[in-house]
């Protein structure tokens, strides 16, 4: 089943907030979609770094990733929930969360928390792929999705996540969460991890931080 | 899960403009596979359950079954 809520993104172009669809339960077809969608400029982009002799540890950390098979592995078992934003006729950012995850903040160690495992915007809402990004606010939306899915589950707004290093500033800065620091478990590969409290969440959810 | 954010939080957050270089997440190798794998094999080792459940507008219970 899929859940549909009506949300706004920032047109940089028009500089107006436009109606975009948040999908939480997104279909394989529709990842599909997203995928066709976004890998030509994932692939242009690479054949330029390429040319430009750019080392590959400067690429888009995320551009390997690929959703269809994250789809397909997940598919059916209740624990994991897929969410996508659509405006304009093409998916513009897309979010995999699971509900298995455990917190490691010392104060709210072992309670449950929503694990956002994996999210993206789409490239052309990406600064290091475009001069001119399309569509802002996207991440944000997810995030804050992720802490309503936590809020649903009696998680009181406990969202865990590993970033990666491009990411991080908008994670600690923007969304206020707590850095842990780098996690060099097995399970961290050498990211760093981000949590929220509770009253993190309700920061996030009340919008921007003062 | 739906969503129902106010015209105010969308105007408090356009005021930043630092909503771009949004990823998160592990490689595609990851422990992320090793749990969703471990979740298939409980699916597929778990009988299926009888759930009761209220229907929303009436206090009858039901049966559902979950595999």
């Amino acid at each position: 089943m899929t859940d549909v809520s009506e949300v706004f993104l920032w047109d940089r172009l028009n500089m107006q907030l436009v109606p975009a669809t948040l999908y939480d339960g997104m279909t394989q077809t529709q990842i599909a979609s997203a995928t066709a969608s976004w890998q030509p400029w994932v692939d242009d982009y690479v054949a330029v770094l390429k040319q430009q002799n750019v080392h590959m540890e400067d690429w888009p950390q995320h551009a390997h990733w690929n959703w269809n098979r994250k789809a397909s592995s997940v598919s059916g078992l209740l624990a994991y929930q897929l969410l996508g934003i659509e405006c304009d006729g093409l998916m513009q950012g897309l979010m995999l969360t699971g509900t298995l995850g455990r917190c490691k903040i010392s104060n709210q160690a072992g309670n449950p928390l929503v694990d956002v495992h994996f999210l993206a915007t789409a490239p052309w809402n990406l600064r290091s792929f475009v001069s001119q990004p399309r569509f802002g606010l996207v991440g944000k939306i997810l995030i804050v999705a992720a802490v309503q899915i936590s809020l649903d589950n009696g998680f009181r707004g406990r969202i865990g996540l590993h970033s990666l290093k491009q990411a991080e500033s908008f994670y600690l800065n923007d969304c206020g969460m707590t850095d842990l620091g780098i996690d060099t478990g097995p399970e961290g590969q050498g990211l760093r991890y981000f949590e929220t409290t509770p009253e993190q969440a309700k920061i996030i959810l009340n919008g921007a931080r003062q | 899960m739906k969503l129902n954010l106010k015209r105010g939080w969308y105007e408090r957050e356009v005021e930043k403009e630092e909503h771009l270089d949004v990823t998160a997440g592990f490689s595609d190798v990851s422990s992320f596979d090793k749990e969703v794998e471990c979740q298939k094999q409980v699916a597929a080792t778990t009988a299926p359950t009888s759930v009761p459940f209220r229907s929303a507008d009436s206090s009858i219970y039901s049966g559902i079954t979950i595999t």
